[in-house]
């Protein structure tokens, strides 16, 4: 659906991006992730077609974004919606929804401003809302007219928890229906909401694919035991694999241990079995949560390439 | 059309929103009122002056009134027409929401005829109110309708030429002071292109406005500002698109 091939931009002297290609799967949730100024939001914007790549090509749907060719596929949130001093959100939407065709405008409003969590704001002042809000509004705005491509740079920003859990429903429903690619610097978000990940460092592409297959270099796995400390960090050091014990916590419920290990071998298994035959009670052990996170952390930490 | 529709509307609301278009409306229209004002006096007494040596007037009301007041009319949209163009495109590319408009099913040429429309309107809302000015003495003036439609005409005509170029100002900046100084200056230029040297009358705003305000518009005259409008509708819609395409 999406197609960047070679993308390079210039701003200012400054190379922002440098041969970034990757695709989007019709249908799919596709997050896009990096730390801050790695070239995110430059690359919506020219997906978007608000500003043009130094050189490369985008296509969507086969049309060419830079002739503005895909304007009426794509809805796009930018990061900071823009905020006319005065406009209400009423009158904001309707003119979104007016040059986009929109034939049931009054119903279609509300429906979105509904699916935002903001029903019944159309009166309130667009600069007068808070962050978060104002970020809701620029959601309903890409979606309004139902165009079959979204583009959201941190749609998650600003948000409360309650909130975060209703534009996650949102995009959990636009699955299958609409192809999402959204920035987010929300590594747990990306993991759970999205089939595929983009990581983007220094303006290139240094990763993609599905969350599950961007690994970090070694695995972690969390351990919640009753017994002797000292006993505890033996056996599981023994256990061929572990590379390293690191405490997390100690309370009335245990102590609970990090586990580090190389990727290419589970030792789950063999863990449970030296912990047990150790005398250990063995309350949980599973993998860490934030795998995607430490992959993201090893990616972005890589020396900078040669240019 | 419904996105030329669509910006038209945007527009002339957002106009609004901003206390700008009510202060030059307000001022628009002191000013014009004010110098109706001094203009049927002077006359008036000139007419009396007149009667008393049992002479005519020196200038007939056309001569004496509408002509003059025309140009102050055309004269008072130079001064203001900038700082209602400022806001146009300068202010979107501030807030960023020009380039949300880039993102949007919506053409530069759709974008700037839609603002045109809008600024238009409220050209037409300064110029016709003040044009009842000459009418509404009737009876104790000269009826002139043919020389005050002609220079209604004339500056609106005026009106939309400033507009127009106010708007590709507006599209070539992002400060908002900047966009009404180069639009003013540009103007003032313009409008008295004659007086600064001679040869260039045949481009001034100010000759061309005072044949309408006569009454007996050239097609010259008439040309030069649809010619002018139209060249600058084009220059904002090629600037916007430049800005957009260029990598």
């Amino acid at each position: 659906m999406i197609e960047v091939r070679e993308l390079r931009k210039v701003l200012a002297g400054r190379v922002v991006l440098e041969d970034v290609s990757f695709s989007v799967p019709r249908g799919s949730v596709t997050a896009f992730l990096g730390p801050n100024g790695a070239g995110k939001s430059t690359t919506l914007r020219i997906l978007a077609g608000a500003t043009a790549p130094t050189s490369g090509s985008v296509t969507i749907d086969g049309r060419d974004v830079r002739r503005g060719a895909a304007r009426d596929l794509v809805g796009w949130q930018p990061e900071h919606p823009p905020t006319a001093s005065g406009v209400r959100v009423g009158e904001y939407l309707a003119f979104v929804g007016r040059v986009r065709g929109v034939r049931d405008l009054d119903g279609e409003i509300r429906a979105e401003l509904s699916s935002v969590g903001l029903a019944g704001r159309e009166p309130d002042r667009v600069d007068a809302l808070s962050k978060g809000e104002r970020v809701r509004v620029g959601l309903a705005a890409a979606r309004l007219g139902d165009p079959p491509v979204l583009l959201l740079d941190e749609p998650t920003s600003g948000l409360d928890p309650g909130q975060l859990a209703g534009i996650r429903n949102l995009l959990e429903r636009e699955r299958g229906r609409r192809t999402v690619l959204l920035s987010t610097h929300l590594l747990p978000e990306a993991a759970a909401l999205c089939d595929r990940v983009v990581l983007l460092h220094r303006g290139r592409v240094v990763a993609s694919g599905r969350p599950e297959d961007l690994r970090p270099s070694g695995r972690r796995l969390r351990v919640l035991v009753r017994g002797d400390e000292e006993r505890v960090r033996r056996t599981l050091t023994e256990v061929a694999g572990v590379r390293g014990v690191e405490e997390v916590s100690r309370d009335e419920r245990g102590l609970a241990l990090l586990v580090a290990c190389d990727a290419d071998v589970d030792p789950r298994a063999p863990l449970a079995a030296a912990l047990v035959s150790a005398g250990v009670d063995v309350l949980e052990l599973g993998r860490a949560a934030g795998e995607l996170e430490q992959a993201f952390l090893e990616l972005v930490a890589a020396p900078e390439p040669a240019r | 059309m419904s996105a030329f529709v669509a910006v038209w509307r945007r527009e002339f609301s957002l106009l609004f929103t901003s206390p700008i278009a009510w202060v030059v409306l307000t001022g628009h229209h002191l000013f014009n009122g004010l110098a109706w004002r001094n203009l049927f006096s002077a006359w008036q007494a000139d007419c009396r002056a007149a009667a008393t040596r049992g002479a005519v007037p020196a200038l007939t009301y056309a001569d004496a009134v509408i002509e003059p007041y025309f140009v102050g009319l055309a004269f008072s949209l130079v001064l203001f027409v900038p700082f209602l163009t400022m806001r146009s495109v300068a202010d979107e590319r501030r807030t960023g929401m020009l380039a949300l408009l880039s993102s949007l099913p919506l053409s530069e040429g759709n974008l700037v005829q839609g603002k045109l429309a809008s600024l238009a309107s409220l050209v037409v809302a300064l110029v016709l109110p003040a044009a009842l000015l000459p009418m509404a003495v009737q009876g104790i003036a000269p009826f002139e309708p043919t020389v005050v439609a002609s220079g209604v005409l004339g500056v609106l005509g005026l009106g939309l030429a400033a507009v127009s170029l106010g708007l590709f100002v507006s599209a070539l900046v992002e400060s908002l002071p900047a966009a009404a100084a180069g639009a003013s200056s540009a103007l003032l230029v313009l409008f008295f292109a004659d007086r600064f040297w001679e040869p260039a009358g045949a481009i001034g705003f100010r000759a061309a406005l005072e044949s309408f305000a006569r009454g007996a518009p050239s097609s010259a005259s008439g040309a030069r500002f649809v010619v002018v409008g139209i060249a600058f509708a084009c220059l904002a819609a090629w600037e916007l698109r430049s800005r957009r395409v260029r990598p």
